[in-house]
């Protein structure tokens, strides 16, 4: 399959293992690209990749599609379910719909890119790389996030980055409720056009304005006097 | 994990068989809740027919159990499911009198349902043996929601499975996929207050929480919206009534549902994919955030 450009797989009549163990095999041959057809949102669908490779899903998918990949980008023309992006170490991918829960959970590098609306829980647990929301973002969004940037174009659920201990949450619209431990600041020099450079790489609509969201520290060490906060950070 | 999902038409009429589409939603949740399935039909009632439902977990029971339908009202239709009686009889008494003739039977017979509107079907293992036994496929009516069970609290039984009613007070099903932690809790002080619970399961408080909030004066999306304060842990239930059903997701959005709607119908599943190979390829499915409610008239 060496001189390969694309491979076409037809996922209907073949178990999720197959299709993976299908793509695995075409990043060792050195195909190029992968066509996805018919993933009938089936979860799952182009995990544990590890070789550069590109994949395009004609379709809605199921959970955790490409999870669990590093080097891979991704284009999904379809809605995804919950995880898309699991723990990608780099590589971009990008949903034309709307992602459901969980979106780019774990990310530790490269580019998760949702240009539709995006659920609860987005860029939870976020340890590197760029989470980008075109739409709204669901509950408690930015849970947690280690390091990274999350851009949400529209506005944002309760419980926005709640509990995050460092990184960037850019919000273009409004938050129904900032979480524990966030406050607004300044952005630095450069930051906010880094973002715009971004979306407009990615042929994204940018919001009016920015808000620049980040830790501010308060629940990094355990302090008896201020046990309130703690009680409803949890 | 448990699964939950169904149809509903917006109107009578309709291109695909309910029962047919109800089967093959449930069929792709299955893997969420390989242990029984159960549905709610809902029926335009026009005359005196009330729809029994009888868990009877020791299958030899069905006959008394028949039997003791016949005295109480003319039956018009029965199946017995070997653990599950499903009865159609002509009735005009008070129901809760007809709930305890029953379970004056034995104390392992007890009453799942008692509707003028909906009908709740059960089975052991996935909805290939509930159309099996009590033929789904050949529903044709307005509403089939339906759940598949993967027992976390209590036994892989007839008696703990979905959906779940408040028996004699009214037209009210719920299936719910999740747990309620506070569940003890709750249950004892619904008992203390007079209410009987049938099941070890934790979602029966459910349908009593509701039935109590609205005999207190709460509307059905009040009760929704209380009950979405007062239940801790996770959940995401189907709430079917006489004239609607909802769709309730906890604060935290933990349990996954996806909704797809179009101009003839409502679809909702645990999982999209159910969706799409059970309803429509290409629909354009959501999923309802934390804490909201949804409802949609019949």
């Amino acid at each position: 399959m060496e001189n390969v450009e694309t491979l076409a797989i037809d996922c209907s009549d073949k178990a999720t293992r197959e299709v993976n163990n299908l793509i695995r095999k075409a990043a060792d041959d050195g195909v190029k690209q992968v066509e996805i057809l018919n993933t009938q949102a089936r979860h799952n669908i182009g995990v544990g990749i590890l070789k550069p490779i590109h994949l395009i899903y004609r379709g809605h998918v199921g959970y955790y599609t490409v999870g669990l990949c590093d080097n891979v980008t991704a284009e999904i023309h379809g809605t995804a379910g919950w995880g898309v992006g699991d723990n990608l170490l780099a590589g971009e991918v990008v949903v034309h719909g709307n992602a459901a829960s969980s979106a780019a959970p774990s990310l530790r590098g490269g580019r998760v890119i949702v240009k539709g609306d995006s659920g609860p829980r987005s860029g939870v647990y976020l340890k590197s790389g760029d989470v980008i929301i075109g739409g709204n973002a669901g509950y408690m969004s930015g849970f947690m996030m280690q390091n990274g940037r999350l851009v949400i174009c529209g506005n944002a659920a309760k419980g926005l980055g709640d509990s995050m201990y460092q990184g960037q949450i850019w919000l273009g619209g409004e938050a129904d409720e900032i979480g524990s431990g966030v406050e607004q600041v300044d952005p630095e020099d450069g930051e906010l056009d880094a973002i715009l450079a971004l979306l407009e790489q990615h042929k994204m609509k940018a919001p009016k304005a920015f808000k620049k969201l980040q830790s501010d520290r308060s629940l990094w060490n355990f302090n008896k006097h201020d046990f309130a906060a703690w009680k409803d950070a949890l | 994990m448990c699964g939950v999902g169904g149809i509903f038409y917006k109107t009578e009429t309709h291109s695909q068989k309910t029962g047919e589409i109800a089967y093959r939603i449930l069929d792709g949740i299955y893997r969420r809740g390989p242990d029984s399935t159960g549905v709610t039909l809902w029926h335009a009632n026009d005359g005196n027919q009330l729809y029994v439902g009888v868990n009877c977990d020791n299958p030899s029971d069905g006959a008394r159990v028949l039997e003791r339908l016949d005295e109480l009202g003319s039956i018009r239709q029965a199946t017995d499911g070997k653990g599950y009686i499903r009865a159609v009889i002509d009735y005009l008494g008070a129901e809760a009198d007809l709930v305890a003739a029953i379970e004056a039977l034995d104390p392992s017979i007890s009453v799942a349902s008692v509707g003028r509107h909906l009908e709740v079907l059960k089975h052991m293992g996935g909805v290939a043996n509930l159309d099996a036994q009590f033929d789904l496929k050949a529903y044709d009516g307005r509403l089939a929601m339906g759940l598949t069970r993967y027992a976390t609290e209590s036994g892989i039984d007839f008696t703990n499975g979905q959906p779940l009613t408040a028996r004699a007070n009214s037209d009210l099903a719920i299936m719910h996929n999740g747990h309620i932690t506070n569940y003890h809790h709750l249950r004892s002080s619904y008992a203390l207050k007079g209410y009987e619970f049938t099941t070890q399961n934790d979602s029966e408080v459910i349908p009593i929480m509701l039935i109590d909030e609205m005999s207190n004066g709460a509307s059905f999306e009040d009760a929704l919206n209380i009950s979405i304060e007062k239940l801790d842990g996770c959940f995401t239930y189907i709430a079917v009534t006489n004239d609607c059903f909802a769709l309730v997701k906890d604060s935290y959005a933990a349990k996954p549902a996806v909704v797809a709607e179009t101009d003839e119908l409502v679809a909702l599943s645990s999982d999209p994919q159910s969706l799409r190979e059970g309803v429509l390829a290409d629909m354009e499915v959501w999923e309802p955030g934390a804490g909201e409610v949804h409802i949609w008239k019949m």
